[in-house]
């Protein structure tokens, strides 16, 4: 009874340290970014990131707190990056390659 | 009985690690890649497969119906909203021109935006307003 408990506990604590790590990267990529779509795919992918911990937690104590928390999340995760993209990367200066179209008179 | 129920806890452990381990890939992905779409493209893989598999893994530990509905619901909105925020993402970073033209195969969009009045509902007056980019 006792080795495959402890088989499943190393496993769920394994993926517990990628999902961890997985956190930092993208806090690597949120501070770096060079333009704000950058950090909006990255929030975006925070969200799925913090949803999967949730459901490692989940998986080691067995218990279903958690769940409408990763349900909201789930649910309005995208609503910030929608955000970033709709409103706020319009502002933000072109990097020093040429336009696609070149026509597009933006000010 | 008992063997099978510790067969079905430990495959869903297998499951929860194997989601964690395809997020930190998509992540990876996601540091290493110069642009803005292809860092789209490696951001799809935690967002929808890791986070299945982790659902998965999750469903198979606990084995209620009430958390199967909710995993399930879960997935769905996951589902959902991923495509619409990729999307317009991916439309802002061309209309603000961090997409390099030459790179592309086709290119469709360029004409839609140059030649307003092609596209149903895209008037010149609405281009210039606050409805666009």
């Amino acid at each position: 009874m006792s080795g495959p408990e402890t088989v499943d506990r190393v496993l769920i604590s394994a993926a517990v340290v990628f999902v961890v790590l997985s956190g930092a990267l993208l806090l690597f990529r949120i501070s770096r970014g060079p333009s704000m779509l950058d950090r909006a795919i990255a929030l975006d992918v925070f969200a799925a990131v913090v949803i999967a911990g949730l459901g490692a937690k989940s998986a080691f104590a067995r218990d279903s707190f958690y769940f409408p928390i990763m349900l909201v999340l789930a649910f309005l995760g995208f609503t910030g990056s929608v955000g970033i993209a709709r409103f706020i990367a319009v502002r933000d200066k072109p990097l020093s390659r040429g336009k696609p179209g070149g026509k597009e008179d933006r000010t | 009985m008992s063997a099978w129920l510790q067969i079905t806890d430990t495959a869903g452990a297998v499951l929860v690690f194997l989601g964690a381990a395809i997020c930190l890939l998509g992540v990876v992905g996601m540091v290493k890649l110069p642009d803005v779409l292809s860092r789209s493209h490696a951001a799809t893989k935690p967002q929808t497969l890791g986070l299945l598999l982790v659902l998965a893994g999750v469903a198979l530990r606990l084995r209620s119906g009430m958390d199967l509905a909710t995993l399930a619901l879960i997935g769905f909105f996951q589902l959902m909203t991923g495509p619409v925020a990729a999307h317009l993402v991916a439309r802002s970073a061309y209309r603000t021109g961090q997409i390099e033209g030459g790179e592309l195969l086709f290119d469709d969009l360029d004409a839609q935006l140059t030649q307003p009045g092609q596209e149903p509902g895209a008037g010149p007056e609405q281009d210039a307003g606050s409805g666009r980019s």
